[in-house]
């Protein structure tokens, strides 16, 4: 059953708005609470939802979905090839495929259209090589573990909007890389010394 | 099946900041920023910096954008200039020049935050409704940010759904009010939109809280004129049952469609009772302590009554 579209209400009372309110320059106070609101409506709030029904297999040796094989297939998936009825057809990026090809590219974070988390390895790398200089004993286990953190996760995907990734990861490199030469050089003074 | 093209995204105005967790205590505070892709608004969520949740809204599948003023621009600016100012005039009245220079640069981060807040400008709440779901933009907090990010990505929208006249929209509209069967809200009427995530309040513990306090008028009133030991165990048995009864309302008003202006009384409430509780003032000042506890619990649970009785009214005119 396709949903029903809900009137726009007031954000601040949930009072039901009308048409007037739509799309003005000016702002217009709620009747119910008086709230000063600006509303923009789109043609897709009185867009229905078509839904897509598979048709039966009607002719005996007819190609049938490789999902629901009493189903007629009636395009192949573009990633797979398997045949695939009118529901498993996954429109995508102008591309049909099957809802298994989504979910492994979707598990495999192969498509950057469906990662919905993405963990910023540089700043932990940073954070890695930065905070335990407040404590700088830290420094001589959090040190080698931030080089190894930067090394490791180099080709490691960042966050999908625009960012400093590589940048942050050299500068953790960098960091940690000193910090571990002034712990080389303390050991040398000690040695040195005695 | 790797991506055709990856998503070129262009950083929109705005930034902010949304609790995430408990009901009263937020476990965690999420940073949002708003960007703008080839077809879609992309909303990233970073927790403590390390780690980004996306949510994607396409230009297709956007019913309605709405922005709604809000007050907290001018509260804050208001709290931020009064700490300022009795900062500054403390820094005055000191002679010491260790203390002036203390207290002169306390003034001078609250002068600061206010100019900052100033220069802010005006606040709202921005919220963008699609067909499945109803989601505050908490980077468009700020009514400057938020009309320079409509300005544009309406075209952008309609560009993806097509645009439609007035006429056409309005007509529209008002079948889709007819399908669910509800009526614009007129001046003077009330018409509420159910809202799934609320609950109806359907509880006794604000009339309660408020009768409480009117109680603790008469046992306050009672302890000024007949102060005897029997009067002060009334007195602190009431106080005991309004704190009880204001911890109760807190819970129960907790995701129920009360009235906004009876939730921020009960918290007004809970802070008055805090308060209260301290007992601040000791003889000589206790009596006036207890005229000014009377006069307050007399004025809340008073205006608590009468705004409890709006609703059944408001019920009567709701289509």
């Amino acid at each position: 059953m396709p949903a029903i579209a809900q009137p726009i209400a007031c954000p601040k009372c949930k009072a039901v708005l009308g048409s007037d309110f739509f799309n003005q320059t000016a702002w217009l106070a709620c009747p119910s609470c008086t709230a000063e609101l600006r509303i923009e409506v789109f043609p897709a709030l009185f867009r229905e939802d078509k839904t897509t029904l598979a048709e039966n297999v009607m002719v005996e040796g007819e190609a049938g979905c490789f999902y629901h094989p009493g189903k007629k297939a009636t395009v192949v998936c573009d990633a797979c090839g398997r045949f695939l009825c009118a529901l498993c057809d996954v429109d995508f990026n102008g591309r049909h495929v099957c809802p298994a090809c989504l979910e492994t590219g979707r598990q495999k974070g192969k498509i950057a259209k469906l990662q919905n988390v993405r963990t910023r390895h540089d700043r932990i790398a940073i954070a890695l090589a930065v905070l335990p200089m407040l404590i700088f004993y830290f420094t001589f286990i959090t040190a080698p573990a931030a080089l190894f953190y930067s090394i490791w996760h180099w080709k490691s995907p960042g966050s999908i909007v625009p960012n400093r990734r590589r940048l942050n990861l050299v500068i953790a490199i960098i960091i940690a890389s000193l910090e571990i030469a002034g712990w080389v050089a303390f050991f040398t003074w000690l040695v040195i010394r005695k | 099946m790797p991506d055709a093209a990856p998503d070129r995204y262009i950083r929109l105005p705005g930034r902010g900041n949304s609790r995430k967790g408990g009901a009263f205590i937020a476990i965690s505070r999420v940073s949002s920023r708003l960007w703008l892709g080839e077809d879609h608004l992309l909303q990233v969520e970073s927790t403590g910096g390390y780690s980004e949740n996306y949510k994607r809204f396409y230009f297709r599948d956007i019913q309605s954008i709405c922005l709604q003023k809000t007050n907290t621009w001018l509260v804050i600016n208001l709290v931020l200039a009064i700490i300022a100012g009795l900062l500054f005039l403390w820094t005055l009245t000191v002679r010491d020049s260790a203390g002036r220079v203390a207290l002169g640069i306390a003034t001078a981060i609250f002068g600061f935050f206010l100019l900052l807040n100033l220069l802010r400008g005006s606040s709202c709440i921005c919220q963008l409704k699609t067909a499945v779901h109803l989601e505050e933009l908490p980077s468009l907090r700020r009514r400057r940010n938020a009309e320079k990010v409509l300005w544009r990505i309406k075209p952008m929208i309609e560009a993806a759904q097509g645009s439609a006249p007035a006429e056409t929209i309005a007509s529209q509209y008002a079948a889709l009010l007819a399908n669910v069967n509800a009526m614009p809200a007129t001046p003077g009427q009330f018409s509420r939109l159910a809202d799934p995530t609320m609950s109806a309040y359907r509880s006794r513990a604000h009339r309660m809280l408020f009768f409480a306090l009117l109680a603790g008028v008469v046992t306050d009133t009672l302890t000024i004129f007949f102060p005897c030991v029997l009067v002060v165990l009334l007195n602190m048995i009431t106080g005991c049952t309004v704190a009880g009864a204001v911890v109760i309302a807190l819970v129960k008003q907790h995701q129920t469609d009360l009235k906004p202006a009876l939730r921020v009384l009960t918290w007004v409430i809970a802070g008055f009772v805090a308060i209260a509780a301290l007992r601040p003032f000791e003889k000589p000042w206790l009596l006036a302590d207890l005229s000014i506890t009377a006069a307050l619990a007399g004025i809340f649970g008073t205006a608590g009554l009468l705004l409890l009785r709006q609703p059944r009214h408001e019920r009567k005119t709701t289509p």
